[in-house]
């Protein structure tokens, strides 16, 4: 199919579209199936990946001449680890817990009745993993949890540059479109670094859930009785 | 830097030669944010007080000194005397009688017990919220949610008490696009037998957040148990410190930020 490359001098705007839909020009959200790029699209840019491995610690239930009741457990709520990004907003996000992009809350450790759980915490200045203990009958291990978490941030022009070309540089529309910058692409085939996802990615049934995650990893907990199978996420690359 | 156009591909490396721009892969772009607050009462599980009544006959800790009366035949020899021509004979007759006699002995009576545990109805429930139409009919291919969950009733369930949230109410939390926002577990073996979520998702062109709450049968581990001898009726009352049946109903506001997003073709 071909594909033009179209640069509007005056207002800056850069479009590479299917020519045989000239309005693709003036109106893409009405002709995305012909829009290749537009800079009048609000493009999803990464402002940061933040990793760390974090330690979560042994929760114990108290010592063993105080063995707790089933109603007294003991809880532990709070950040165990934060990320700074000093954004200055709070930015969208997609999260990997060991490489699976989980549910907020779910349980990433579990010993007989007593569990813990993660979400991640967004604020202007920092990501933190905030992590949830109830420690019923059994003690909880350490155990080390490896967080990726992939930042957004919408791309915005800058600069005057309408279409710049040298050896070194492209820019197009003030830097909508400029090779110093990372890009989200849609990978067909081959591992993408991450997955986008418009379903639901768990369900419950018999009081228990069941998760498939974007990335297609599927976490079933006994007793759960449904048929949940999810739904793809489209994986992207950076 | 290289810069690539040809009749049906435009693509460009930057000057590490990474491609990072490709007209054969589509980029995600937002089409439309959205904001909405949403509150929700996950509902009140059924339960009710499951009790359960025996007996343990004449038992030790029923067991009273008291004084039993009734009539008892009583038996001896009795010295007979007869005048038989000016000459008495005597001799031992046997001979019994009734009498009425009352003694102290320990007696032993019925120990009546009960025993107390809250039982479990299974459910299954869930409401769904439109929030918003996709921009311009458009079918989206993604969404970045952001929540923030504020509690405004903590439910309480037998055996594990208060329910857990492990979400950071009151902050901002990445809820791509389900979150588990409360699940109860069975003390005995750690089987989720209660959970609820939250779904943020796309569906015939409309944005929706779904909760759903589903539980199975169940009965406590937690048990209350109170006993009473016969000796004083069988009028045996709930055990003491037997909380009212709690129920776990919960509530919450979610405020959502959301992306709606697609891909060029």
């Amino acid at each position: 199919m071909a594909k033009k490359l179209y640069s509007e001098g005056l207002t800056g705007k850069v479009v590479i579209y299917d020519p045989s839909r000239p309005a693709a020009v003036t109106n893409p959200l009405a002709n995305l199936d012909k829009v290749y790029f537009h800079s009048d699209l609000n493009y999803v840019g990464v402002a940061a990946v933040l990793e760390a491995t974090v330690t979560h610690p042994a929760r114990t239930r108290g010592g063993p001449a105080t063995q707790h009741e089933y109603r007294q457990p003991n809880p532990v709520e709070g950040q165990v680890q934060s990320l700074t990004h000093n954004l200055g907003y709070v930015p969208h996000a997609i999260a990997f817990i060991n490489d699976n992009m989980l549910p907020a809350n779910t349980q990433i450790q579990h010993v007989g009745s007593s569990f813990r759980t993660v979400a991640i915490q967004l604020t202007t200045t920092n990501v933190a993993i905030y992590e949830t203990s109830y420690v019923y009958q059994s003690d909880l291990p350490a155990i080390n949890v490896h967080y990726r978490i992939v930042l957004f941030s919408p791309i915005t022009p800058s600069g005057d540059k309408t279409l710049h070309i040298t050896p070194e540089r492209f820019i197009a529309s003030k830097g909508k479109l400029d090779t110093e910058k990372n890009y989200i692409r849609r990978v067909a085939t081959g591992t993408p670094n991450l997955w986008f996802s418009k379903g639901k990615t768990a369900d419950v049934a018999n009081g228990s859930f069941r998760i498939v995650t974007a990335n297609g990893t599927t976490i079933t907990r006994t007793p759960y009785s449904g048929a949940f199978a999810g739904e793809p996420g489209i994986g992207v690359e950076i | 830097m290289s810069f690539y156009a040809s009749n049906d591909r435009i693509w460009l490396k930057n000057t590490e030669g990474k491609v990072i721009f490709d007209t054969d892969k589509p980029m995600p772009h937002i089409i439309q944010e959205v904001t909405a607050n949403v509150s929700v009462t996950f509902p009140a599980v059924g339960v009710s007080v499951k009790r359960v009544w025996w007996v343990t006959p004449k038992s030790i800790r029923c067991s009273a000194l008291e004084q039993v009366c009734g009539f008892e035949r009583v038996c001896g020899y009795e010295r007979e005397c007869m005048n038989i021509g000016g000459t008495i004979t005597c001799q031992d007759v046997w001979r019994c009688h009734d009498e009425y006699v009352c003694r102290w002995e320990t007696v032993y009576h019925d120990e009546g017990h009960i025993e107390e545990t809250f039982s479990y109805t299974e459910g299954e429930w869930e409401q769904t919220f439109n929030i918003a139409n996709v921009v311009g009919g458009l079918n989206a291919d993604f969404l970045l949610v952001n929540a923030m969950a504020t509690r405004t009733k903590r439910g309480e369930l037998a055996d594990v008490g208060p329910l857990p949230c492990g979400l950071p109410l009151g902050q901002w939390f990445i809820a791509n696009n389900t979150s588990i926002v409360e699940c109860s577990s069975d003390i005995r073996n750690g089987n989720p037998w209660m959970t609820r979520i939250m779904s943020v998702f796309v569906e015939g062109g409309k944005i929706k957040v779904q909760f759903k709450q589903s539980n199975r049968s169940f009965e406590s581990v937690s048990r209350w148990q109170n006993s009473a001898c016969s000796l004083f009726g069988w009028d045996i009352p709930s055990p003491p410190g037997r909380p009212p049946p709690p129920g776990g109903e919960s509530r919450y506001t979610f405020q959502l930020k959301i992306q709606v997003g697609k891909f060029t073709i």
